[in-house]
């Protein structure tokens, strides 16, 4: 018994020993700071899948059409876990922050 | 214009804080290199991820990271630790024992199997196939009028020699049933959130077994790079990345169309002729994107190069197509009102990037509009002007890139 416990910590220590293994850094852009209530809420819902950068680098004729498809996405298609009256709190956030509004 | 862009440039941090930028700067970040697209919104950061040189950073959570333009220079094949990466979903594998990993095979299957690495690699023959992999949505950030997505350079895009089994040979130890119409493929990673949109894409099982497509498991010689896929990848020549599944762990054999998230309303392209619509506009219908278009690049000059009026000086760059064959590239310095044929390096096969090369002699001062443009063995030819649609993907204009002669 005891070769047999043995024999399986060296069978676990070698697989261990040759997974391969990677560390991510943390998120680089950042959500735009706002007084907005939306950011907050964007802090809590959206920060969980996804970095900023998403939003960051929309390009200028992005306007609330495109945050409103996008943040029912996230909401139906990914589960985000957002209420419908949350919707066009983000949403508003997102449009008055980034893409034609981006400063 | 495809090269300026990827220029380094190293910005100086104190006037980006002055700038109104510090919410984009943490503490962390002071030294780190920058660049420009040459688009709006175009700022963005160098950063190494595990197993990759500084890429241009598009989004670190999940990882999607671009190759710096003047890297294309360098080499046909493109080194694993610049190769472009791109995920869908944060829920990405960082830990993976090969001793343990497994692929199944099921669905419509007599012989529905389980396969580990070991197995993968002794009981299967493998092959070698050199092949460009390009995201759907290279150079979306260059579309005009803009659209919305991944605001891409044209950097996402590599050529790499893969080594590993033709799906064919798997599935035919698996042996499909009766009424089997299209094969899906899933891989580790997955949706941060539980939900049904899971990263799963879907090919005619005709296309599956046609003998390109393969499950590889080695990249330029050694492992696939962790963000690339470790430990297998699912490789299909000329179609677009969106089909690459990273991570593959199951092959399922289907009686139907599989329509999941990521092949529909996903992915989708046009279904006309041009595959494009009007700017601005919808498409009336769409189809699963599918094999690449046509493409070709200038790759030793940049918008800021400066040439030499009557000195002869040589233009180098790539091309590559579906896998029908790059036929011939021509080159102009002038903008396309006329053009010499250039000479066409190694073959490395039909799903390789071509190099090409020419020498030409710049005939008057002030800016000259080199381009350069991609004919292949099925007609096909890159347009002079863009096509558009709302997606973003298959980007092929000739591309132009504006020197100064002095």
């Amino acid at each position: 018994m005891k070769k047999m416990i043995l024999f399986f910590s060296v069978l676990i220590t070698s697989s261990v020993a040759q997974a391969k293994t990677i560390e991510l850094p943390a998120d680089t852009v950042l959500w735009r700071p706002s007084d907005l209530p939306g950011y907050e809420l964007t802090l809590q819902k959206c920060s969980t899948c996804h970095s900023a950068h998403y939003a960051e680098y929309q390009p200028p004729n992005t306007g609330s059409g495109y945050w409103n498809a996008q943040v029912l996405r996230m909401k139906n298609v990914f589960k985000a876990p957002i209420t419908d009256e949350e919707v066009p709190v983000i949403v508003d956030y997102l449009n008055k922050t980034y893409g034609a509004n981006r400063k | 214009m495809n090269s300026e862009n990827f220029t380094n440039r190293r910005k100086v941090i104190s006037a980006a804080l002055a700038g109104g930028a510090s919410s984009l700067l943490p503490a962390w970040a002071l030294g780190a290199d920058r660049t420009n697209l040459p688009i709006a919104y175009g700022e963005r950061e160098l950063m190494a991820f595990p197993g990759k040189k500084p890429m241009i950073v598009l989004t670190s959570r999940p990882p999607q990271l671009e190759t710096p333009f003047k890297y294309y220079d360098n080499h046909v094949i493109t080194p694993n630790d610049e190769f472009f990466v791109r995920y869908h979903m944060a829920g990405i594998p960082t830990s993976i024992d090969p001793a343990t990993y497994k692929l199944t095979v099921g669905g419509n299957v007599e012989k529905p199997l389980e396969i580990s690495l070991e197995s993968l690699k002794k009981n299967f023959p493998s092959q070698r196939i050199v092949a460009v992999n390009q995201c759907s949505g290279n150079s979306r950030g260059l579309f005009e009028p803009r659209v919305n997505g991944g605001q891409l350079g044209n950097g996402a895009m590599g050529n790499a020699a893969w080594v590993g089994v033709s799906l064919k040979d798997i599935l035919k130890a698996a042996n499909p049933g009766k009424g089997a119409k299209q094969v899906t493929f899933n891989g580790l990673d997955q949706p941060v959130l539980p939900s049904d949109s899971d990263f799963v894409k879907g090919l005619d099982i005709d296309h599956a077994m046609d003998g390109n497509v393969m499950v590889a498991y080695q990249m330029n010689g050694t492992d696939i790079p962790f963000l690339n896929g470790y430990p297998i990848k699912l490789i299909v020549p000329g179609y677009y990345g969106t089909y690459w599944v990273k991570h593959l762990s199951e092959i399922k054999v289907v009686d139907d169309v599989y329509n999941g998230y990521w092949m529909n309303p996903a992915y989708r392209i046009p279904d006309n002729d041009c595959n494009c619509v009007e700017p601005g506009t919808a498409p009336s219908k769409t189809i699963p994107i599918n094999q690449f278009t046509i493409r070709s690049f200038i790759t030793n000059f940049t918008d800021s190069s400066i040439v030499t009026v009557g000195k002869p000086i040589q233009a180098r760059g790539i091309a590559f197509d579906a896998g029908y064959g790059i036929k011939k590239v021509l080159f102009s310095q002038d903008n396309g009102q006329s053009w010499t044929e250039a000479r066409l390096g190694q073959d490395l096969g039909r799903f390789s990037f071509r190099e090409w090369r020419t020498e030409f002699t710049p005939k008057q001062k002030g800016t000259l509009s080199l381009r350069v443009r991609a004919f292949n063995h099925a007609g096909q030819v890159q347009p002079m002007t863009a096509t558009w649609m709302p997606a973003g993907y298959m980007r092929n204009i000739v591309e132009t890139v504006k020197v100064t002669a002095v």
